[in-house]
């Protein structure tokens, strides 16, 4: 029923499965079939992909173009992931049945959702390593205003 | 490979039986049954004596039965050809249910366009039509109802004497597919009170392009096929012999061996699902418990998708089929899923097996352990958690 690329790919996915401590998770769901994908990712410091893998509910197209969607982005800065558009997924097949291309559309709109929550825990952790850096320099502040206290006391003895 | 075939329901083989029987009207007795002489008579008194067998399946008269070129052309022939008959009539109004083959259901959307009304009947989680519903929507206007016997998809069997009593009791045309209940329930037309009545020949084991629709002698159809005088002038075309043939002795057969048939298959129908019940967490059985067909099995399994299910069951050599083979290709839930009202992602992980008489214990035992091995491996890369979906019948 589909050639041997898709059956390959639907047997046996090699980026099946979930990261641990992944700094990025989305999904998407057909609303019509409910067929669903999620992907988690893990980027680093220099803002590329380190790793990815997902996981799907769906038809033998569904699993293969999530597998090759994943095995793509490896390796892949975030911004060009940003870019990705349901085109190139597809070219990475030879043939996709055209009732099926919705498939690649729903892999766009999970990596779209993967790649939101990656940029919101970025946003948090930026935000948190501020306010961090703010506590840092209360608690400094407080440290010399508890010194100049002290001084005071020094003094006041 | 070790190829077990599981999906009895979209079509059989033709048995050895049937195939006999039929032979020698490829090669032998090929005369055009129309034709008046020897080589036409010897045609036609073959095909009298097929629809003798069918007429004597169904408790109809041979003069009633039509053959037709399969079970959806007799479906859009009893709905389109009663429909002309009466088209300068106020009855404009015509009743069927949500789980219908689409057959029924296309060509109730096409009159729907010519400006018929149509109520499509809803169904109980079972499958089942209530007769409460079908009265309160039968009125003056209502022309005829169509309900089917037996679903292809969840093989809920219908209470059928009793809607067409029903439907009987109001003057209305009472038709009705029996494509999955021949061979499978007893039919007796005149008794139970029948217009119309739609068979075909290869679910029953007999040959592919031949149905049949029994039209009571009563009942007022046109043609729609036109062109010629064959069967007493509503359905041009010369009749496929050897096909009418096959047809009349799978008939015969499935009537004779009704019982010990479905004895057998009940057994094994009943051990496959509580061995995959036994086996694997999380599944559903759909249609009604007792009032189904006997070689009729459709699980939903929580977690998984079913074309992937179906497709890697194809890999280790065992057809199953998606929900119904009529519908495999397109995207959409089924009908009859939607219509029981399974949550749409346990409808996703619906498949349908329809054991053959064949089947033994070991190969069921086969598939089973084959099924947990794939539902697990894909329940592994599901992104889906138990909690998010459905009532099950196991967990």
């Amino acid at each position: 029923m589909y050639n041997e690329d898709i059956m390959e790919r639907f047997v046996n996915p090699k980026y099946v499965g979930m990261i641990r401590g992944a700094n990025g998770i989305g999904s998407a769901q057909d609303p019509k079939t409910n067929e669903m994908i999620k992907f988690y990712i893990n980027v680093n410091e220099d803002a590329v992909i380190e790793d990815a893998k997902f996981k799907a509910f769906g038809s033998p197209v569904v699993i293969a173009v999530a597998d090759a969607t994943a095995q793509m982005i490896i390796g892949m800065p975030i911004v060009e992931a940003e870019e990705l558009n349901e085109a190139k997924i597809l070219n990475m097949f030879i043939d996709i049945p055209e009732e099926r291309m919705y498939s690649a559309f729903l892999a766009v709109d999970a990596l779209n959702d993967t790649i939101d929550d990656y940029a919101k825990r970025l946003r948090r952790l930026q935000k948190k390593l501020m306010q961090e850096d703010a506590n840092l320099e209360n608690v400094k502040a407080d440290d010399d205003s508890e010194n100049f206290d002290r001084d005071n006391d020094y003094y006041d003895e | 490979m070790n190829r077990i075939y599981l999906d009895n329901a979209a079509t059989t083989f033709v048995s050895n039986e049937v195939l006999n029987e039929m032979l020698p009207y490829f090669t032998n007795i090929y005369g055009n049954p129309s034709s008046p002489h020897s080589f036409g008579r010897e045609a036609n008194a073959a095909l009298d004596t097929a629809r003798e067998k069918i007429a004597t399946a169904i408790g109809a008269k041979p003069n009633e039965i039509y053959f037709t070129s399969s079970a959806t052309e007799s479906n859009n022939w009893a709905l389109l050809g009663v429909a002309e008959y009466y088209q300068n009539s106020d009855k404009k109004h015509i009743i069927t249910s949500q789980i219908e083959h689409p057959s029924i259901l296309e060509t109730c959307k096409y009159l729907e366009s010519k400006g018929y009304k149509i109520t499509y009947l809803p169904v109980d989680s079972d499958g089942l039509v209530s007769i409460a519903e079908l009265l309160h929507n039968l009125n003056n206007d209502t022309l005829m109802v169509s309900v089917m016997a037996a679903n292809n998809e969840i093989g809920t069997i219908q209470n059928l004497k009793a809607i067409a009593q029903t439907v009987k009791e109001r003057g209305v045309i009472f038709h009705t597919d029996a494509t999955q209940a021949i061979g499978a329930v007893n039919i007796n037309v005149k008794e139970m009170g029948i217009d119309m009545l739609t068979l075909s020949g290869h679910k029953i084991n007999g040959p592919k392009g031949i149905g049949a629709l029994y039209i009571a002698n009563n009942i007022n159809i046109n043609p729609i096929l036109h062109g010629g005088h064959q069967e007493r002038e509503l359905r041009a075309g010369t009749v496929n012999v050897p096909g009418a043939v096959g047809l009349g002795k799978a008939c015969e057969i499935a009537c004779r061996d009704i019982i010990i048939n479905s004895q057998k298959l009940r057994r094994m129908r009943d051990y496959f699902v509580d061995k995959v019940m036994e086996n694997i967490p999380y599944v559903k059985l759909n249609g009604h418990k007792f009032q189904r067909l006997p070689n009729s099995i459709s699980l939903s399994f929580g977690m998984v998708e079913a074309e992937a299910l179906m497709m890697m069951l194809d890999l280790e050599g065992i057809a199953v089929s998606v929900g119904s083979s009529c519908s495999t290709g397109s995207v959409e839930p089924s009908n009859v899923l939607k219509a029981i009202k399974l949550s749409p992602e346990l409808a996703a992980g619906t498949i349908r097996i329809t054991i053959p008489k064949s089947i033994t214990k070991e190969d069921i035992d086969y598939v089973v352990e084959k099924l947990e091995v794939i539902v697990k491996k894909l329940r592994s890369m599901s992104p889906l958690t138990k909690s998010s979906i459905g009532e099950f019948d196991n967990v």
